[in-house]
């Protein structure tokens, strides 16, 4: 990316004398003048901003770039962010999606929804009846399956949402969170869906990829048993943990947004409400006093946020076993 | 008012309960199918005035603590078979922690999902 490009997660609308942009990733609206938003979205990343229209002066065109960085509506690299410890950069931004592609979305994700389970089983059943003998790329597999496995649940979470009508998908990318963890991320949009299966399907659609290629590798590690039984097997063991890992009910995660639309409304919603029920006494008092619901919900609360420690759990695990193989 | 206070207190603890105590004989005999049947039954038990409209917060409730039997001996099944069994107490209790934790997710979500396709309008929570 040569130059400033248009970040596509901001929207516009237009207003009377003014332009209202929407920042879909911060979830946030700002008004901008009209000539200055239609210039900004004209800035493709190849193009040179001053070659635009040539008849805006150049002091403009600054003063329009440095307010429209300031707003977080255009960026500068592939580099979507950059913080203590974080750092994510994007590897696909798409250009147009056509109706054909979205034809070929949908086909997708009702194949993700129907295929998952039986090819696990299948998969779990085969390994089980024809185990591998082999073990010879199985680390080769680990890191190729955790590469893998990272991705095509980001492809799915996207696939999800473009073949609904309103989802809007932005961009896929990869990176580094607190300083060791790779990661994958796709930014997509789901506000305009109405359908809360859709929704749902949306969340689950990572882990329905991640089982459903934990199933075909056991399958292939079963049949060629001799050969590739290990690389296969490290491909499924990690598609395995990814995928039953992104169910629990930890902040963030997919799990979480599932059982927040199943109990609420939003994705989010539930899950901040509570923490408010656990750590306000007022707030929790208040709900108590709506009767046996309001029992319901503060349990409920506290089950969620007792939840959270699963987490910290699996890196206490993890950093453990390593300390053990070491002593 | 107190009467119709105390019927309810009786039927929540009931739709506890029952299940809690039909899965620990389902946890005897191993048997999963006993462990549908006991959730089919909080389904239909969901009918009742005081859950309708809130059918998937209170089946979240009720299977919260109805497969709490079930989940420990299918955590202990699945530590011992796919694990190895290794390190001190901090690593038996965070392993089985992480496991439970998946567990109830998966159960959760069937559950969930399986309420939401049978009670479609259901009250906001908030």
């Amino acid at each position: 990316m040569r130059y400033p490009k248009w970040n596509n997660y901001c929207a516009i609308k237009r207003k009377d004398n003014a332009v209202e942009v929407t920042n879909n990733l911060l979830d946030e609206s700002f008004l901008l003048p009209t000539d200055m938003v239609l210039w900004g979205k004209q800035l493709d990343g190849k193009t040179n901003p001053f070659s635009i229209d040539p008849t805006i002066n150049r002091v403009t065109i600054r003063n329009w770039l440095k307010t429209l960085d300031a707003f977080d509506c255009i960026r500068r690299s592939r580099v979507l962010m950059k913080a203590k410890g974080t750092f994510l950069y994007s590897i696909y931004i798409p250009k147009k999606i056509t109706v054909n592609m979205c034809v070929f979305f949908w086909l997708y994700n009702k194949a993700l929804q129907l295929l998952f389970l039986p090819m696990l089983i299948l998969g779990i059943y085969y390994f089980s009846t024809h185990p591998a003998y082999s073990s010879g790329g199985l680390y080769l597999g680990f890191i190729f399956g955790l590469a893998l496995s990272m991705l095509l649940h980001e492809i799915s979470h996207a696939c999800a949402t473009l073949a609904c009508p309103k989802g809007r998908f932005f961009e896929i990318g990869i990176g580094i969170s607190n300083f060791i963890m790779p990661i994958a991320y796709a930014l997509i949009d789901e506000k305009c869906i109405k359908s809360k299966f859709q929704k749902i399907q949306i969340n689950l659609a990572g882990i329905e990829s991640n089982l459903l290629l934990c199933g075909l590798s056991l399958l292939l590690a079963g049949l060629f048993p001799e050969t590739f039984s290990g690389f296969f097997l490290g491909i499924a063991i990690q598609n395995g943990f990814l995928g039953l890992l992104n169910l629990v009910f930890c902040n963030g995660i997919d799990g979480a947004n599932v059982i927040s639309l199943l109990l609420g409304d939003n994705t989010n919603e539930f899950i901040n409400k509570s923490r408010g029920f656990v750590f306000s006494k007022k707030k929790r008092q208040k709900e108590l006093n709506k009767g046996i619901t309001g029992y319901a919900i503060v349990t409920a609360a506290f089950v969620f946020q007792f939840l959270q420690l699963t987490l910290p759990a699996l890196y206490i695990w993890n950093v453990l076993s390593i300390i053990e193989v070491f002593e | 008012m107190k009467k119709k206070n105390k019927a309810y207190s009786s039927l929540f603890i009931a739709t506890i309960t029952i299940p809690t105590i039909s899965s620990i004989f389902a946890v005897r005999y191993l048997s999963l199918i006993s462990l549908i049947i006991i959730m089919a039954g909080v389904l239909l038990m969901l009918r009742l005035p005081i859950f309708k409209h809130r059918e998937n917060l209170w089946m979240f409730v009720i299977a919260t603590f109805a497969t709490i039997p079930v989940n420990i001996i299918l955590v202990k099944h699945i530590s011992e078979s796919f694990f190895f069994d290794y390190g001190g107490i901090a690593i038996y209790i965070s392993k089985g922690f992480v496991i439970y934790a998946v567990l109830f997710a998966v159960e959760q979500i069937a559950l969930g999902i399986i309420t939401r396709f049978f009670y479609r309008k259901q009250y906001k929570l908030f």
